[in-house]
């Protein structure tokens, strides 16, 4: 059977209210960190990549 | 001047990609999403049913304000977005469905979920890899859980990562 998703149902979503500082940098921490993570796993991938076609 | 350049784009979970549906009669009616003028807000007011003041949204010179509108029909504004780009994510200030779509007698669904999967797009777009962060009201967390595959950051935040966006742009956007 086939699960049916809920549908978003809201009028607004958000606030005029500015975010609080603690609250900025916990967002860029997180999404810098992130970024940072996806970044070295590239560079791990080409490096493996290169390794792997060097020997090749 | 800062020129504000037309961008043509298009959202609900669950239904007809980039439209929204008339709850009366089931039709669904193609979308675009595009930058609103001064002009454009000028009868967007709490006067007339708007909780938000738009205008001061417009002011803030680092966020972008969007109308979704009813493709080949630019004036009647269905909903509006104010969206700041950050440096790793995409932050949505604000949604808000015109007064004609908002409680039980809306003329249209589909509004909020457009635009949501609009910033989703636009965070792709500008390399964020469709992070997206906004603030909840702590009674609807669940609700954005559930309908938009959100998670909560903790607090009043929450986000979008990008496998949640991708599933929203694929329905909402399905037909670009």
């Amino acid at each position: 059977m086939k699960t049916r998703r809920k549908e978003l149902d809201v009028d607004f979503i958000g606030s005029q209210e500015p975010l609080t500082t603690s609250e900025e940098k916990a967002l860029s921490d997180f999404f810098g960190k992130k970024k940072e993570l996806k970044k070295r796993k590239i560079v791990r991938l080409k490096r493996t990549t290169h390794k792997v076609t060097s020997k090749a | 001047m800062r020129k504000r350049t037309e961008i043509g784009l298009d959202f609900i979970v669950d239904k007809l990609t980039n439209s929204i549906e008339n709850v009366v009669t089931g039709d669904s009616f193609p979308t675009e999403i595009s930058i609103v003028s001064k002009v454009e807000l000028k009868n967007i007011s709490k006067k007339n049913g708007w909780v938000f003041n738009w205008l001061s949204e417009l002011k803030q010179p680092e966020r972008d304000i969007y109308k979704l509108t009813i493709f080949n029909n630019p004036n009647i504004i269905q909903g509006l977005l104010s969206v700041q780009v950050k440096s790793d994510h995409v932050y949505m200030h604000l949604i808000e469905s015109a007064p004609f779509n908002k409680g039980k007698n809306k003329m249209y669904a589909g509004v909020p979920g457009n635009l949501v999967a609009f910033a989703c797009k636009l965070s792709f777009q500008r390399g964020h890899e469709g992070n997206l962060a906004f603030i909840s009201k702590s009674q609807i967390i669940k609700h954005y859980e559930e309908t938009l595959g959100a998670k909560h950051f903790g607090g009043r935040l929450m986000i979008i990562e990008t496998q949640a966006a991708l599933k929203l742009i694929d329905k909402y956007f399905k037909n670009q």
